[in-house]
């Protein structure tokens, strides 16, 4: 405004009074019609390829500064009588107009650009939340996967248990309850040290042995050097179901589970060995388990191959390399 | 006396059928059986009037058991399947436990058995129309179990070469060997795997991947020659199927 004041003072040769009048009827309406804009901004964004909404903006700015002009050109033409002052004042109209219009355009395309500015953080903010929202579902979706097979026989026992042995009956109520306690509970961390998850497992076995009786053995090797190491919770147990199910269930003898545990270079090795019939075709519902258990380790830890399968005749081993390290 | 056979693969939840049945004076256990194959001796030697049958077993399941019955025993499931898994079986199994049961739910169970056994007859047909739900029930088949004599075949699908329908019964061609099996072909047409899988003619169904070339026969037949070197005829509606499978 005030190099317009100058301009109109020192290049045209207007009075000062009448310089400064000029000045402020004409810019600060327009000043006003730009912020006025800020919020026709806001409700008012042309997305992708939508022209029409950017030619309904040009033409609100067109009209919006033609009306807010020509009311300027109104009251300075009434507050200032030099005859001099009146003549400039109508053959510069049109230029007022396309002057102020263009102004309102560079206004308006900044408003745009802080917007989309702001939109885009904001937007990259939600991304990012919601990711971790999504991670921490599947994590939880991942963890819980205990067979409800698994519940109904693991009742049913104990209450056959109740009829001929009432004392191992509470035994398992107590160990199920334990196990259910421990592997519930909401406030479970993701990560939890080896030998916690080792012990869960154990209550978990031993349930599964009241069920299964001679038919499942268990031999265990563990270096109690690592039993600080972290693992993701319940991360074994689907890996347990499913050495019982191909092991107990398509077997007539029974099976041996073999669970080695150790450490190298700071990573958890753990390897889980059950005896299998490697002619057997199996019943339906393969792989869900270890899929999951895939899905997890990649989520937690952002390394996909943690996980190795290896098979000969009769043993199936699998074996989870555990980082010590997590990506959040 | 009532003759009562008890198939499951737990010994606690046999012992719990066998407690629950004490105090039914009419009913003796003849036997008890782990898994689906000793169930299938079992009921072919001692023909047992009533059999307690847990589903998941070792081996066979108890779905599979009952389709290698040829004079089957009335039928009582106990089992820790879903109810939803089970209702639909409600009409043909005479009753279904669901684990863990009471005491008097058991007795209920046994009246409905031994009501069936006095009604008598249709339970060979009540089997079969319950091994007829369970495969309506089963999206897809993943392996198929024959009884050849005394021994149980369980044959991977992958072995197959393909099914011919002979009367009754389906002829399964599996290499070199050929089984016999007490199925309908509309069955094995939906259940068996499309995409490796085609009926080709009302009388066969080929493994695509056994076929190695297709021939025209007459104006409106063809033969599929497999690689085995066996000549298989396709009508005209298996051609067109064995087109859009094939994608040729």
């Amino acid at each position: 405004m005030a190099a317009y004041s100058f301009l109109l003072f020192f290049v045209f040769g207007f009075s000062l009074y009448a310089a400064i009048l000029d000045s402020v009827i004409h810019n600060l309406p327009i000043a006003g019609l730009g912020m006025a804009f800020w919020y026709v901004v806001q409700y008012l964004s042309p997305k992708g390829g939508n022209t029409s909404a950017i030619f309904n903006l040009i033409a609100a700015v067109l009209v919006g500064v033609s009306m807010v002009s020509y009311a300027s050109y109104s009251l300075a033409d009434a507050l200032n009588n030099d005859a001099e002052y009146q003549t400039f004042l109508t053959n510069t109209l049109p230029w007022r107009i396309f002057i102020g219009a263009l102004v309102m355009v560079v206004i308006v395309m900044i408003y745009y650009l802080l917007k989309s500015n702001r939109d885009l953080k904001e937007k990259e903010a939600e991304e990012l939340e919601l990711q971790s929202l999504l991670k921490q579902s599947e994590l939880d979706m991942l963890k819980f996967q205990i067979n409800p097979h698994f519940i109904f026989n693991s009742l049913n026992s104990i209450s056959s248990l109740t009829i001929t042995e009432p004392e191992k009956a509470r035994e398992m109520v107590i160990k199920l309850s334990d196990f259910f306690r421990s592997s519930l509970g909401r406030g479970n961390q993701e990560l939890q040290t080896i030998k916690e998850e080792l012990k869960r497992m154990e209550l978990y076995l031993d349930i599964e042995k009241v069920r299964f009786g001679e038919r499942l053995k268990l031999i265990n090797s563990f270096d109690g050097k690592c039993e600080q190491l972290k693992v993701p919770n319940m991360i074994l147990q689907p890996l347990y179901e499913n050495a019982i199910k191909y092991g107990v269930y398509e077997q007539l003898e029974g099976v041996t589970i073999e669970t080695d545990c150790h450490c190298r270079d700071g990573n958890l090795h753990i390897s889980i060995t059950n005896d299998y019939d490697s002619e057997a075709i199996p019943q339906k519902g393969k792989g869900i388990g270890l899929k999951n258990i895939r899905n997890r380790l990649e989520l937690i830890y952002g390394i996909s191959d943690l996980v190795t399968i290896e098979k000969n005749h009769n043993q199936f081993t699998i074996k989870l390399l555990i980082p010590q390290e997590t990506t959040s | 006396m009532t003759r009562v056979l008890i198939i499951d693969d737990e010994k606690l939840a046999r012992d719990i059928i066998k407690a629950y049945l004490k105090p039914h004076t009419g009913f003796e256990i003849i036997g008890e059986c782990q898994n689906g194959f000793e169930g299938v001796k079992m009921i072919h030697d001692e023909k047992p009037d009533v059999v307690f049958l847990d589903i998941q077993m070792p081996k066979l399941t108890g779905f599979e058991m009952l389709e290698l019955l040829d004079e089957p025993p009335v039928i009582v499931f106990s089992t820790a399947y879903d109810e939803f898994a089970i209702k639909a079986f409600e009409n043909n199994a005479v009753d279904y436990l669901l684990k863990p049961y009471s005491q008097d739910r058991f007795d209920s169970a046994i009246e409905k058995a031994s009501e069936k056994l006095q009604g008598k007859g249709d339970n060979k047909e009540t089997v079969s129309n319950l091994v007829d739900e369970h495969r309506n029930a089963i999206d897809e088949l993943d392996r198929i179990v024959i009884r050849l004599g005394s021994k149980i075949v369980i044959l991977d699908l992958d072995t197959i070469d393909y099914f011919e329908a002979q009367d009754d019964y389906v002829a399964i061609h599996s290499e070199e060997q050929k089984y016999l099996k007490q199925v309908r072909m509309k069955f094995l047409e939906s259940a068996l795997p499309q995409d490796k899988f085609i009926r080709v003619h009302r009388s066969y169904i080929v493994a695509v991947s056994r076929i190695d070339k297709i021939e025209a026969y007459s104006k409106d037949s063809y033969l599929a020659l497999l690689k085995t070197g066996v000549k298989i005829p396709v009508s005209r509606t298996g051609y067109n199927a064995l087109k859009e499978g094939l994608g040729f």
